[in-house]
């Protein structure tokens, strides 16, 4: 059964879905004589870049554009940006299609409607949520994560003993 | 590929004595055509037509290229040196510092060497940039009471 | 520094009569790129012209779909290069094109902008337009023009340190005597630095200070000044009144050397940022 398995995954890996083979006569190869190979060195443009703020910097880029402005970076990113109230934050993806698909579909899945169930029900299942409840806490929240910005994080110093190395016994 | 091909077809176009209408005046060994468009867009794609020719200098520009190349190795040693010089001097004066404090006030000095771990550095310093930004300073910073 | 603390534990500390001072090197970063020196200009031209002759040809239709208006836009801003003719003599040699570039030299491609600036002539007052071009604005500012010594937004592309002017004329980093605090508790150097930082010049003032650790000594009979560095981010210096200094001002470190005696600036000039 492992062997049939493996046999489909080769059959598989010898074209990929949708492409049609071709087989192109084989040319003699082209000897590329040391010190004679030359490195891709691939056309840039020089472009300007205007960060939300309005300073610009230069850099190189291969797409054909010279001027790019930046909506959203980080400079009017109130995360970086924390002492600072007069922040104009503009959404870029304002009105793209995620912003759309929200706007339609977030009632339906927003949580604060969900414990919509009959009383008797809830009473059921009350113990049942506490348990949950006591899950949630213990699990890495997302706002775990975000106090890891903060200023006051530290590092964990001293795991105990991580990944110490075992001297060969002779 | 196809540039070194067509001519010999022409030529084997042009030995045809006597016009056959429907003989195939192409030689046999020409590829299908979609292998043919592959084989094509191989080569338009390949880096040997994109390459610029080769740079090659004359021994007089190449003595130039070279004089530049040390100058710039010099310039950026010096500025390397002035910055390690900078660095041991900024270690021996806080080195002194410490030293007298110690000296003078030793409570001070373990106020002064005690552990940061877990400072960082704050997100509002921003790299400099080519051109400054609209509002350059902050200035209505107000303290948070908490 | 922490052995020295084991080292010296034995020694007993003989109690001095020199008073301690926190001194505060307060600094605001560059907020521009540094000014390149005539070498780096002409070093950096030669680099990206090298390079510029060594680049591919551009992969026009590899950005431009074939039959597209972008594609007619692109061609036509684009200046063809000479092609080889038989029996024609070229004065800047014969020609090598290859994907419609010429090999032998660097390709200029010449981007269109025909729609963009037709865009914005035609809103013109509308500024917040998002197709407008940019106009980066002047690395030299207003307060450069007017000399202004007490704006943070001179000299933008160096580093600024805070000095003070103190009633006998003479200028200095700011300086305050370590107090101590309620509980007999002595305030340690950079909080005391950071305290006397907000008495001098207001309370609304965001500041970074580097280390606990001082950065130098300044050393006379009668005092120590240990210095403590601290980045400025954002806020106003506004001189209090009735305070020991009299005047203020944002310097650069070439500043500094003019304006503070030569003893004073020897023990300080490997902390200051030459840019």
């Amino acid at each position: 059964m492992l062997g049939s398995f493996v046999s489909r995954r080769f059959a598989s890996g010898a074209a990929y879905h949708g492409a049609t083979h071709l087989s192109i006569p084989k040319r003699p190869l082209k000897k590329i004589k040391l010190g004679k190979a030359r490195p891709a060195i691939y056309h840039k443009f020089e472009v300007q870049v205007e960060l939300s703020d309005g300073s610009v910097i230069t850099r190189r880029s291969q797409f054909p554009k010279d001027q790019i402005r930046l909506i959203q970076d980080q400079r009017n990113n109130p995360l970086w940006n924390e002492s600072r109230d007069d922040l104009v934050v503009v959404d870029a993806n304002a009105g793209g299609r995620l912003d759309k698909f929200k706007q339609k579909y977030d009632p339906v899945f927003s949580f604060e409607e969900a414990p919509s169930k009959q009383p008797a029900a809830e009473a059921k299942n009350q113990k049942q949520e506490q348990a949950e409840d006591l899950v949630e806490e213990d699990d890495f929240g997302m706002d775990d994560y975000m106090a890891l910005l903060n200023d006051n994080a530290q590092q964990v110093q001293s795991g105990g003993k991580l990944a110490t190395k075992k001297r060969d016994k002779k | 590929m196809l540039p070194v091909r067509q001519p010999t077809a022409k030529r084997t176009g042009q030995l045809v004595f006597q016009f056959v209408r429907g003989k195939r005046t192409k030689s046999k060994g020409t590829l299908a055509p979609a292998i043919q468009r592959a084989v094509t867009q191989l080569s338009v794609m390949s880096a040997g037509r994109k390459q610029p020719k080769m740079l090659k200098l004359s021994q007089e520009d190449y003595i130039k290229h070279q004089t530049i190349q040390t100058c710039w190795a010099m310039y950026q040693k010096e500025l390397r040196d002035k910055r390690n010089e900078q660095l041991r001097l900024q270690y021996k004066s806080t080195e002194a510092a410490m030293e007298l404090l110690q000296k003078l006030d030793p409570e001070l000095f373990e106020a002064a060497n005690a552990s940061e771990a877990g400072k960082r550095f704050p997100l509002e310093l921003k790299v400099p940039t080519e051109f400054p930004p609209k509002k350059i300073w902050y200035y209505n910073y107000k303290v948070k009471q908490e | 520094m922490r052995l020295h603390i084991l080292a010296h534990r034995g020694v007993a500390s003989t109690p001095q009569s020199r008073t301690i001072k926190a001194g505060l090197i307060l600094s605001r970063i560059p907020i521009v790129t540094q000014d390149l020196t005539s070498l780096e200009k002409q070093y950096y031209d030669y680099q990206s012209e090298l390079e510029k002759r060594l680049m591919w040809t551009f992969p026009q239709y590899f950005y431009y779909r074939k039959g597209t208006l972008a594609e007619k836009r692109f061609l036509a801003a684009q200046k063809g290069p000479v092609s080889r003719q038989p029996g024609v003599w070229f004065p800047k040699g014969i020609p090598d094109v290859k994907h419609n570039r010429e090999r032998r030299t660097k390709q200029v491609v010449n981007l269109p902008h025909s729609l963009s600036n037709g865009g914005s002539s035609e809103e013109g007052s509308d500024g917040d337009s998002i197709s407008r071009p940019i106009v980066p604005n002047s690395r030299i500012t207003q307060a450069d023009k007017s000399s202004d010594l007490q704006s943070l937004e001179r000299g933008l592309s160096s580093t600024l340190y805070l000095l003070v002017k103190n009633n006998t004329g003479q200028w200095k980093f700011p300086s305050f005597p370590v107090k101590s605090s309620l509980d007999s508790k002595k305030r340690p150097l950079h909080a005391t630095a950071e305290a006397g930082l907000r008495d001098l010049g207001g309370p609304n003032i965001n500041t970074w200070s580097i280390s606990n650790t001082p950065a130098g000594v300044l050393n006379s009979p009668e005092a120590a000044e240990f210095l403590i560095k601290s980045h400025i981010i954002s806020g106003r210096f506004e001189l209090q009144p009735n305070s020991q200094y009299n005047e203020f001002a944002w310097l650069t470190k070439k500043e500094i050397q003019q304006r503070v005696d030569e003893a004073y600036y020897q023990t300080l000039a490997c902390l200051l940022a030459g840019n």
